[in-house]
């Protein structure tokens, strides 16, 4: 009898671990994916490289200027999950993505699955990069083989025990990855589409400004986009920036694109805290895209906090 | 002439209203109107550089000189135990827990921010032309000592 209920644990046992495992499988770039992906322009990619903001994790804490093109990693990533420490992305073969294909940087930014195909931690902010356009990761991979290569090796994270489990982040991608729009219903004008393509996808601006499910494990909660919640890193609180109380309705489009290019509010208060270097990264977009993404966060639906 | 009887005016104002504020309220009082009279005189500065208002040499002066005494005092409104706390309005204090972790740096920061506000007083621009760059050099002092020394709690 003890034997048979054994037999019968150790079976339901090994079909759920096969169902576990099936389920997380990494992905393969699909035939969809790869079809887009073009030899690269790095100059366009430049563009890319600042809306995607690729330099405030991955460059040294605090960099600036040139600085920011540095991309050696080591940048520790204080979360409710433990420490994440950004990996080298320089040129480095023996570090960083020298010797990648453009196929497999495709993977990581759109399925955040890595050469040796493992899961990437959603840390890396692929849930947003998954809605890049083929031609853009071309372009943003090209670029990044011009910038210097690091000679720096990459430190391990220091996470708590559950988030250690690296193939779990396939049942977490299962829910929460998705490449449709996080909002739906916005005008119809090509500047608000284009605001929306830059801050839903490389600008990954819900990746800090939208409330996460699960007790701020999960994806994004698109009910309540861009209306602020606690900081995923290090401390504090993300404003809402929708025009909802307690957001930025009294913004004009030009205030949001002028603090972009500036980091002075409508009242010459200053950006801060890790705004800083984004913003810094938005000053080195063309005019037109601050315009839009202003556009699109004055386009987004409404949400109250206060 | 007018013009510089209203500029000295707008400074009298600035300062008088900081130092009342300064002698009585609660450290977080303090902080708060100090930064307040700072994004005045920015704003000030602001506008001239973006040509919404007028240049006036007098309100450049002025707008700096506030600043650098701001930059004097600043660092006296942080004693041990106002790392937490309400404003009048029940705002909660912006100050970042880094500024007692780092003391010597926040001070730092500041004393550059006196340096700088000093070299712009010292330059007294008379156009404006010769405002823009100081206006930089004075105003990258806001982003870099937020990024660190500021946080959002509430």
């Amino acid at each position: 009898m003890l034997k048979k209920l054994l037999a019968t644990a150790v079976f339901s046992g090994a079909v759920a671990f096969a169902i576990f495992w099936y389920l997380t499988i990494p992905a393969q770039l699909s035939p969809d994916q790869s079809a887009g992906l073009v030899e690269g322009d790095p100059v366009a990619g430049e563009r890319v490289f600042w809306i995607g903001g690729c330099g405030s994790c991955h460059a040294e804490k605090g960099a600036k200027g040139e600085d920011k093109k540095l991309l050696g990693g080591g940048h520790r990533l204080d979360t409710p999950a433990g420490i994440f420490v950004t990996p080298n992305i320089s040129p480095d073969p023996d570090n960083g993505i020298g010797n990648w294909t453009v196929s497999q940087f495709a993977n990581a930014m759109l399925n955040g699955v890595s050469p040796a195909g493992e899961h990437y931690y959603p840390a890396f902010p692929y849930s947003s990069y998954t809605r890049m356009s083929p031609k853009d990761i071309s372009d943003l991979f090209a670029y990044l083989k011009t910038l210097p290569a690091v000679v720096k090796s990459n430190q391990p994270n220091e996470l708590a025990l559950p988030f250690k489990l690296r193939r779990g982040i396939g049942l977490w991608k299962s829910v929460f990855l998705s490449s449709s729009p996080a909002t739906k219903g916005l005008p119809d004008n090509e500047q608000v589409k284009t605001g929306q393509y830059l801050a839903e996808g490389p600008g990954h601006c819900g990746e800090c400004h939208t409330p996460r499910t699960v007790f701020g494990f999960g994806g994004g909660d698109n009910s309540r986009w861009l209306s602020g919640g606690p900081a995923p890193e290090g401390d504090g609180r993300i404003p809402n920036i929708t025009s909802g109380e307690g957001g930025v309705a009294s913004w004009s489009p030009s205030d949001l694109a002028g603090y972009f290019e500036s980091g002075f509010t409508p009242v010459f208060d200053s950006v801060g805290g890790s705004m800083v270097s984004v913003q810094e990264n938005l000053s080195m977009l063309p005019p037109e895209d601050r315009a839009a993404i202003a556009a699109y966060l004055k386009a987004v639906p409404a949400i109250n906090t206060k | 002439m007018k013009r510089v009887i209203i500029g000295a005016a707008v400074a009298a104002v600035l300062s008088a209203g900081f130092a009342f504020a300064a002698s009585h309220a609660s450290p977080i009082e303090q902080r708060k109107t100090a930064m307040k009279s700072v994004g005045g005189a920015m704003g000030a500065l602001g506008k001239m550089a973006k040509g919404e208002m007028p240049f006036d040499a007098a309100v450049a002066l002025a707008s700096f000189t506030t600043m650098n005494e701001v930059s004097k005092t600043f660092g006296e409104y942080f004693p041990v135990g106002s790392e937490t706390g309400m404003d009048s309005e029940g705002k909660e204090t912006t100050a970042a827990p880094k500024i007692w972790e780092d003391m010597d740096g926040f001070k730092a920061a500041l004393a550059k921010f006196g340096t700088d506000t000093e070299a712009a007083m010292a330059a007294a621009p008379q156009s404006v032309e010769a405002l823009g760059p100081l206006l930089g050099s004075v105003g990258g002092n806001c982003k870099s000592c937020h990024e660190t020394f500021r946080i959002l709690k509430q």
